[in-house]
C-alpha cells in the first residue's frame, strides 16, 4: 500500500492540496447528491477506514496521537459532519421550497419557540455531555506540558495553539504585521460587518443554499479553506522548521528547503530591466506600491460594472460596496499571494526592510 | 382561546422536547456521575499511593517479625523469676494493706483542700498585683484615695501570707503521706522497673507498630475524597537549599519527591530490598544523616538528574541501563522516555557523573572510581588540547614538543607513525588521524598521503637541525641490567619483547620502549637518558643520575631494541602511485589558493611554487585543521586556539544540538557521546562532504570501559546548578591534597611508591626480577621503593623539602633509585604540604633545631637496650660510619639521619607497630604487646622504653643539617653537530 501513501503524500503538498480544496469547495456545494445521507455514510465510512489504516503508520500515528493534537484529529471528523449536516438540511429545504412547501423549521412556532423547555433543556444536556467528555478526556490524556521555556532553545517546530495555526500558516506568505495583526483584525471586523453588508433577507431562521448561494460559498471559502484547512495543515503537515511533510513522512529536522524567493522589485529591475536595484527605497518599491494601490483602489470600481458585483453596487451603495470589496480583496489576497509564491517564488510585492514594512 | 390555539401551543411546547430527550438526560446524568467517581478513583489509585501501601505493609510485617525475634531473645527464665518476685513483693505489701488504705483515704480526703488552698494563693496574688497598681496610680494622680488604696493593699498582703502558710502546711502533709506510701511499695516498684528494662526493645517496637498498624483509622484517613484532610499516604518531598533547577530565566530550588516511592532509601533495614524500596548503596557515604551527603540536605536529583517534582515512573524521567532493563520497564511500568525533559536521570552505568559538579577539583573522587578513571583518562589522552573545559584550561600538553624532532628521528619514521601510531606502539596514547571511517576511500587514501607528507615536511622544516654526537660505546647487557633494576619499570611497564608489549595493560605512564632503535638516533637516546630536560623541559621523565658510563650502557641496550617488522606492515598505507599523490597535492594547493582569487590566477601561482612549498603549505593547513598543537608544541602554532567544541557544559547540551546524521542510535546524549568516542568519524556516514568539511576528531581506539568512563565525565560537565557554598570547598588542606595528588600523578610517584594504598606498580616487577634470583615474593618487597604511608607524619617537612631538591640515598640496599625530578620550589612545597596534609601533621615546620640529647644515665640505658643482648638494633641499622657486619642488602636506614629526617612522635609509633605502618617491612615488632619489652630495663615498662628509644634515635648523628647545595648537577645540554650530508632528509 506504499503507493497509496506516496500518492497521499504527494497530494498533500501545499499547492496541490490548496488547489484541490478550492476547486473542490466551489464544485461540491453545487452538487446536491454529495449532501445526501448515502453520501455521508459512504464518504464518512471511507474516510474513517482511511484514517484507521493511516493510524498504523508510525509517522502518522506520532503526529495524530499527540495530546496536543487531539482537537484537530476530532476536527477531521466533526467539521465535515456539521458541514454536511448544514448542507443536507439546506438542500432538503431547497427541495421543499421548490415544491412550494414551507421549510422544515417553519412547521410550528414560525419565528419563535419557548425558552423552557426547548432551549434550556438542550443546553443543559449539552453542558452535561461536554463535562463528561472533558472529565474522561482529562483522565486519559495528561496535560501536554513541556519543559521550562528556554529563550535559547525554542521548540522545533514552534507551533501556535491549534486555533491560531491558520494564522501561523499565513506567516509563510505574509509579513508578521500583516499575518499577525492586520488580517486577524480584519477577520473580526469583517465578521462584525456582515449584518450591515448583507442585504439578502432570505434564509432567516431556516437552512437554505439556493437562496444564499453566494454568501454561503464565500463564507465556506473563508472558513473551511482559509481557516480550518490551514489549521489542519499546520498541525499535521508542518514539521520541524515549518517544513512540509506528507502525513506518512518522518519529521526530519535536518530536511532542507532551498530559500530562493525574490521580491517584485528584483523581477522588475534585475530580471526585467537589468539595471540593478535603485538605492532609494521609494524608487525601488514604487512598482509594488502601485500594484497594491491598484489592487485595492482600481479593482472595486472596475468590478462594479460586471455581474454580481454590479448587483452589489446597486443594492449596497458606494460606502457599503467599497467596505465589502476591501474585505473581500483582503481575503482573496491570501490565496493570490500563495499562488504567486508557488509559481514565481515571489517573496514580497513591496519590500521595505528599512521600515520593517513588507507586503 | 380556541381549541385550535390550545393545540398549537401544546405542539409548540413539544417542539424539540420528547421522550427520547428524557432518556438522553437520564443516561448523560449517569455518565456524569460515573465520570466524577472515576476521576476520584483515578486519584485514589495513583501509582505512588500503591507503593506507599505496599511499603506500609512491608514495614508492619517487618516490625512484627522483629518484635517476635526480640521477644524470643529475652531471657525467659529471668523474666519468670522477676515476675515471681514482683508477685511476692506485692503479697508482702498486701500484709500492710490497712495502713495503705488509710493513707489513700486521707489523700483522697485532702484533694479538695489542696485545690482550694492553691486557688486561694493564686487569686489573692492576682488581687494584690491589682491593688499595688491602684495604689501606685493613686499616689501620682488621686492623692485623695491614697490611704484607702494603701489599706486595701496591706490587707491583701496579709491575706496572701496567711493563705500561703495554709497551702504549705497542707502540701507538706500530703508529701509526707506519699513518702510513706512509696516506702511501702518500694520493692515492687524497683522490680517492675527492672522488668520494664528487660522489655524495653519490645516496647519500643510495639509503640512503632501501634502507630503504623491501624487498618481502620488509615482506611478512613486515606479514603477517596476524605483523603484531603490528613491522609497517611502523602507525597514526601525534600526542598533543597542552594541546589537549583535552572528554569532559564531564574533558578529555583529543587523539590525532590523521589522518597514518595523510594521509601526505604535511607534505611539500613532495606538494603537489597525490591525496588522501589531498596536502600541507597553505600549509606555511610551517601544518604544517612551522619554521611557527608545526607538526603535531607541534598535530595536526589542534583546528582541523579531526572524530574524532581515528578511522582510517577515515567514522569520522573527514569533512564534504563541497557536494552534489557528497558524491555522490563516497558512491561512493568509502561515505560517510555519522557520526551519533554532535557535532563533525564542518569543510567546506572553513568551515575557517577553526578559527583563531578561539586568534586571537579578532586584528582580522585572517593567512591566514584569510574569517574576518577575517566578524569584521569581525559587528562592523559589530552582531550583538553582541543576542547576547552573550565577548570582544565591550564593542564600541560600531553605530547612532546616537536621543535627539535629532526634531532631525534627521521622523516620516514614520522610518516609511518602518523599513518597508524598503534602499528608502531599498540599502547600509545597518540590517536590516529588518517585512514579512518571517513577517510579510507581510494581518493581519500591519496589525500591522506598528501597530508601526511605535508605535515612531515612542515615539522622537519621548522625543527632545530643537526644531530647529537654518537654516544660512547656501551655494554648492552650492563644496560639491560640497569634498566631492569634502576627503576625504569616504575613508569615504562613494558620495555622488552613483543609479548610483553602486547600484554601491557592499556595506557601506562611511560611508553613501551619496544622498537626504540628504529625510531631514535643513538646520540639523541644517550642525551635523553642522561638528562631528559635538556630536550624537553616539561617532561615528566626524571633524571636517574646516570653516569656517562651508565647512560652509554642504557643507550646501547635500548638501541638494541630494533624490530623493523612494523615498517612493512605500514607499507600498505603508502601504496598509492606517486603521480596521483602529486596531482592530488596540486589540487589541494589549488583549492587553498583559489579561495580568494580566480582559478586562473591560482593556477599561475601554483605553477610558480616549488614541490617543497606545496608540501609546506599542505602541512601547515593540515596541522591547523587537525590541531596537532593541542598536544605538541609546534613552531609557528604558538598562539593557535583550541580547535574543538568547548565541553564545559557538555552534560547539559541539548540532544537536538547533536548531529546524529544517519546513524541509527537512540536520541540520547549518552548514546551519542559513547558512539562519538568509539568512532569519532561515524556521523559522516552517508553525508556528502568535501574533505575540509569532514569530521576531524581522531580515533583513540578506546575500549568500551574507557569510553564509558569518558562519557561519565562528559555527563558530569553540567551548567551550574549548585550554589558555590554547597560545593566541596577547596581551601587549605583540601587544596593542598588535590595539588599534591595532581603532582603525584603527573610525575607518577605512584609508579614506584605506594601513596595512600595507590600505586606501587613497580613492586610486581621487582618481585619478578628478585624471583629470578630465588627471593620470595614477600622478601622481594624489601627491595621495592618505600611505601609512603604516614610519610607526612614521619619526616620533618624541612627534611622532605631538602630531600626532594637534593636526593640522597637512604636505603643502601636498594638498587632502584629515587630519581632527581629537578622540581622548582613551588612544586617541592606542594609535595611537602601534601604529605603533611595527608596525615594532618603539623606544617610547615616543627622546631628540631635544638635537637635531642640524652643525659648520661639515660644514654647508657638506651645503649644497653639497643645492644646485642637486647634489641640488637645495630645488626641491621647503620649509624653514621658504624656499619653492620652483614651484607649491605640486609642493612636498614642510617639512624644518624633520623635527627634531621624523622619526627619523634612517629619514631615512637613506628617502634610500637612497624607492620601496621608499613606492611612487609623488615623491622621487627619489639613492642607488639604489653609484655614484649625486656622486663629488666625501666621496670619492664614498654611505654617508657619506646620513649627512650625514640629520643635516643633522635639524638644520634653529628647534628649537622644536610647540605642545601646540590650533591648532583645534571649534565648540561650538548651542542648539536651538523649532520653528515649522507644522513640528510630522505
Amino acid at each position: 500500500m506504499q503507493w497509496l501513501k506516496d500518492l497521499i503524500n504527494w497530494l498533500c503538498q501545499p499547492y496541490i492540496l490548496f488547489t484541490v480544496a478550492v476547486v473542490g469547495l466551489f464544485a461540491s456545494v453545487k452538487v446536491g447528491a454529495l449532501w445526501s445521507r448515502t453520501a455521508m455514510w459512504v464518504g464518512g465510512g471511507l474516510f474513517t477506514v482511511l484514517f484507521i489504516w493511516s493510524w498504523q503508520d508510525p509517522n502518522f500515528y506520532l503526529v495524530v496521537s499527540k495530546p496536543d493534537n487531539v482537537p484537530i484529529t476530532a476536527m477531521l471528523f466533526l467539521i465535515p459532519f456539521f458541514w454536511w449536516l448544514a448542507m443536507h438540511l439546506a438542500y432538503e429545504n431547497d427541495r421543499r421550497l421548490a415544491a412550494g412547501q414551507e421549510p422544515m423549521e417553519g412547521g410550528d412556532g414560525k419565528d419563535r419557540i419557548l425558552v423552557w423547555p426547548d432551549l434550556v433543556y438542550t443546553e443543559m444536556l449539552s453542558l452535561i455531555i461536554c463535562t463528561v467528555v472533558l472529565v474522561v478526556w482529562s483522565i486519559f490524556l495528561k496535560a501536554p506540558i513541556e519543559e521550562a521555556a528556554n529563550p535559547s532553545k525554542s521548540p522545533n517546530p514552534s507551533k501556535a495553539p491549534w486555533y491560531f495555526l491558520g494564522l501561523q500558516e499565513m506567516l509563510v506568505y505574509f509579513d508578521p504585521w500583516l499575518a499577525g495583526v492586520v488580517f486577524p483584525s480584519l477577520i473580526i471586523v469583517g465578521l462584525m460587518a456582515i449584518p450591515y453588508l448583507d442585504y439578502n433577507k432570505k434564509g432567516n431562521g431556516y437552512y437554505t443554499f439556493k437562496e444564499r448561494e453566494w454568501e454561503i460559498t464565500t463564507f465556506l471559502f473563508g472558513f473551511i479553506v482559509l481557516w480550518i484547512m490551514l489549521i489542519i495543515y499546520g498541525t499535521i503537515l508542518r514539521g520541524p522548521n515549518w517544513n512540509f511533510f506528507g502525513p506518512y513522512e518522518y519529521w526530519d529536522p535536518h530536511k532542507l528547503e532551498a530559500l530562493v524567493n525574490v521580491n517584485l522589485s528584483e523581477f522588475i529591475y534585475v530580471k526585467g530591466l537589468g539595471t540593478g536595484l535603485p538605492d532609494f527605497w521609494l524608487w525601488r518599491e514604487i512598482w509594488g506600491i502601485l500594484v497594491v494601490l491598484a489592487y485595492f483602489g482600481a479593482l472595486p470600481p472596475l468590478l462594479a460594472r460586471y455581474g454580481a458585483f454590479k448587483r452589489f453596487y446597486e443594492n449596497m451603495g458606494f460606502v457599503r460596496y467599497n467596505t465589502l470589496m476591501f474585505l473581500l480583496l483582503s481575503m482573496a489576497s491570501l490565496p493570490i499571494k500563495m499562488y504567486l509564491r508557488w509559481i514565481f517564488n515571489l517573496k514580497y510585492i513591496v519590500a521595505i526592510p528599512e521600515f520593517f514594512f513588507n507586503i | 382561546m380556541t381549541e385550535d390555539q390550545k393545540t398549537q401551543l401544546k405542539a409548540q411546547e413539544r417542539h424539540y422536547f420528547g421522550g427520547t430527550l428524557h432518556l438522553v438526560f437520564a443516561w448523560s446524568a449517569i455518565a456524569l456521575l460515573g465520570s466524577l467517581v472515576w476521576s476520584v478513583m483515578d486519584d485514589y489509585w495513583r501509582e505512588w499511593k500503591g507503593y506507599q501501601r505496599a511499603f506500609h505493609d512491608m514495614e508492619v510485617a517487618r516490625l512484627k517479625d522483629e518484635m517476635g525475634k526480640t521477644q524470643q531473645e529475652i531471657d525467659a527464665e529471668r523474666r519468670a523469676t522477676l515476675e515471681a518476685q514482683v508477685e511476692e513483693a506485692r503479697a508482702q505489701v498486701a500484709v500492710q494493706s490497712s495502713r495503705m488504705e488509710e493513707i489513700d483515704a486521707e489523700l483522697d480526703g485532702m484533694a479538695n483542700d489542696l485545690y482550694v488552698a492553691d486557688q486561694n494563693v493564686r487569686f489573692t496574688k492576682a488581687l494584690l498585683d491589682t491593688a499595688k497598681y491602684e495604689y501606685e496610680e493613686a499616689t501620682r494622680y488621686h492623692p485623695a484615695h491614697v490611704e484607702e488604696a494603701r489599706a486595701e493593699m496591706e490587707r491583701l498582703r496579709d491575706l496572701l501570707a496567711r493563705y500561703d502558710d495554709e497551702n504549705k502546711a497542707i502540701l507538706a502533709r500530703a508529701e509526707a503521706l506519699r513518702a510513706e506510701r512509696r516506702e511501702l511499695t518500694a520493692q515492687v516498684d524497683a522490680l517492675q522497673a527492672e522488668l520494664k528494662d528487660l522489655d524495653v526493645e519490645v516496647l519500643r517496637l510495639a509503640r512503632s507498630l501501634e502507630q503504623l498498624d491501624k487498618p481502620f483509622a488509615h482506611a478512613v484517613l486515606n479514603a477517596p475524597v476524605l483523603d484531603f484532610i490528613n491522609p497517611t499516604l502523602k507525597i514526601r518531598q525534600i526542598v533543597t537549599e542552594g541546589l537549583l533547577y535552572d528554569i532559564n530565566f531564574m533558578s529555583i530550588p529543587r523539590v525532590d519527591r523521589c522518597q514518595t516511592c523510594h521509601m526505604g532509601i535511607d534505611r539500613d533495614e532495606y538494603v537489597g530490598a525490591e525496588q522501589p524500596f531498596r536502600a541507597h548503596r553505600n549509606l555511610e557515604l551517601i544518604g544517612s544523616s551522619a554521611s557527608p551527603h545526607p538526603f535531607e540536605q541534598i535530595g536526589c536529583t542534583i546528582c541523579h538528574m531526572g524530574r524532581d517534582r515528578g511522582t510517577g515512573f515515567v514522569e520522573t524521567a527514569h533512564t534504563p541501563d541497557g536494552e534489557e532493563e528497558r524491555q522490563r520497564w516497558e512491561d512493568e511500568h509502561h515505560y517510555h522516555r519522557m520526551h519533554h525533559w532535557d535532563n533525564p536521570m542518569l543510567a546506572s552505568r553513568y551515575v557517577e557523573a553526578g559527583c563531578l559538579q561539586c568534586h571537579m577539583g578532586d584528582v580522585f573522587i572517593p567512591g566514584a572510581e569510574k569517574l576518577s578513571r575517566g578524569k584521569e583518562l581525559f587528562e592523559n589522552l589530552g582531550c583538553h588540547g582541543c576542547h576547552k573545559v573550565a577548570g582544565w584550561e591550564d593542564l600541560r600538553k600531553v605530547g612532546p614538543p616537536l621543535d627539535a624532532i629532526a634531532t631525534k628521528t627521521d622523516p620516514d619514521w614520522v610518516r609511518r607513525w602518523l599513518a597508524d601510531p598503534r602499528n608502531f606502539r599498540p599502547t600509545t596514547r597518540m590517536p590516529q588521524f588518517w585512514f579512518l571511517g571517513n577517510s579510507s576511500a581510494p581518493e581519500d587514501r591519496v589525500r591522506n598521503n598528501v597530508e601526511i607528507d605535508g605535515v612531515v615536511e612542515y615539522l622537519f622544516a621548522h625543527s632545530r637541525k643537526g644531530r647529537y654526537p654518537d654516544p660512547p660505546r656501551g655494554d648492552p647487557a650492563a644496560g639491560q641490567r640497569l634498566v631492569e633494576t634502576v627503576g625504569c619499570h616504575g613508569c615504562h611497564s613494558a620495555i622488552g619483547t613483543e609479548a610483553e608489549h602486547a600484554s601491557a595493560d592499556g595506557r601506562s605512564h611511560g611508553p613501551n620502549l619496544m622498537r626504540l632503535a628504529t625510531k631514535t638516533y643513538p646520540g639523541w637516546l644517550f642525551q635523553w637518558v642522561r638528562n631528559p630536560r635538556n630536550y624537553w623541559d616539561e617532561t615528566a621523565m626524571p633524571d636517574l643520575r646516570l653516569t656517562q658510563r651508565e647512560a652509554a650502557d642504557v643507550a646501547a641496550y635500548l638501541g638494541s631494541l630494533a624490530d623493523d617488522s612494523w615498517r612493512q606492515r605500514s607499507d600498505a598505507y603508502f601504496d598509492v602511485p606517486a603521480s596521483e599523490v602529486e596531482q592530488a597535492r596540486d589540487e589541494m594547493v589549488l583549492g587553498y589558493l583559489s579561495r580568494k582569487q580566480t582559478t586562473e590566477a591560482a593556477q599561475t601561482q601554483l605553477a610558480a611554487m616549488s614541490e617543497r612549498d606545496k608540501r609546506l603549505m599542505v602541512g601547515e593547513r593540515t596541522i591547523a585543521r587537525y590541531g596537532c598543537f593541542g598536544c605538541h608544541d609546534i613552531p609557528g602554532f604558538e598562539d593557535a586556539q583550541r580547535i574543538g567544541t568547548e565541553l564545559t557544559t557538555q552534560g547539559s547540551k541539548y540532544v537536538d544540538r547533536l548531529d546524529f546524521g544517519f546513524v541509527d542510535l537512540p536520541h540520547e546524549r549518552e548514546a551519542w557521546y559513547f558512539q562519538k568516542l568509539k568512532d569519532p568519524r561515524i556521523f559522516d556516514q552517508g553525508k556528502v562532504k568535501s574533505p575540509d568539511e569532514k569530521l576531524k576528531m581522531p580515533q583513540f581506539h578506546l575500549t568500551d570501559e574507557e569510553a564509558e568512563e569518558l562519557v561519565t565525565v562528559l555527563m558530569g560537565l553540567r551548567v551550574e546548578e549548585v550554589a558555590p557554598s554547597r560545593k566541596k570547598q577547596y581551601a587549605g588542606r583540601n587544596q593542598a591534597l588535590q595539588d599534591g595528588w595532581r603532582l603525584v600523578r603527573t610525575y607518577n610517584c605512584t609508579g614506584c611508591h605506594l601513596v595512600e594504598e595507590r600505586g606501587g606498580d613497580i613492586r610486581a616487577w621487582i618481585q619478578e626480577i628478585k624471583g629470578r634470583e630465588g627471593i620470595g615474593a614477600n622478601e622481594a618487597l624489601a627491595f621495592a621503593p618505600p611505601n609512603l604511608h604516614t610519610q607526612g607524619a614521619k619526616v620533618q617537612s624541612d627534611w622532605l623539602f631538602r630531600f626532594l631538591k637534593n636526593v640522597e640515598p637512604i636505603r643502601p640496599w636498594l638498587e632502584v633509585r629515587m630519581p632527581s625530578f629537578h622540581f622548582d620550589d613551588e612544586q617541592v612545597n606542594t609535595l611537602t604540604t601534601f604529605f603533611a596534609a595527608l596525615e594532618e601533621a603539623e606544617y610547615p615546620f616543627q622546631d628540631y633545631r635544638k635537637g635531642f640529647s640524652l643525659p648520661g644515665p639515660e644514654k647508657a640505658l638506651a645503649e644497653k637496650l639497643t645492644s646485642r643482648d637486647y634489641l640488637n638494633c645495630l645488626s641491621c641499622h647503620q649509624v653514621g660510619d658504624r656499619k653492620p657486619l652483614t651484607p649491605p642488602d640486609s642493612w636498614a636506614p642510617d639512624l644518624a639521619l633520623a635527627r634531621h629526617r624523622l619526627r619523634v612522635d612517629w619514631v615512637r609509633a613506628w617502634l610500637q607497630d612497624p607492620q601496621g605502618i608499613m606492611p612487609g617491612t623488615r623491622m621487627p615488632s619489639f613492642f607488639a604487646d604489653e609484655n614484649s619489652g625486656p622486663p629488666d630495663i625501666l621496670g619492664g615498662d614498654e611505654g617508657a622504653q619506646m620513649d627512650l628509644l625514640a629520643r635516643w634515635v633522635m639524638s644520634l648523628g653529628d647534628g649537622r643539617s644536610p647540605a642545601l647545595t646540590p650533591l648532583y648537577l645534571p649534565p648540561p645540554p650538548v651542542p648539536l653537530q651538523r649532520p653528515a650530508p649522507a644522513a640528510g632528509a630522505p
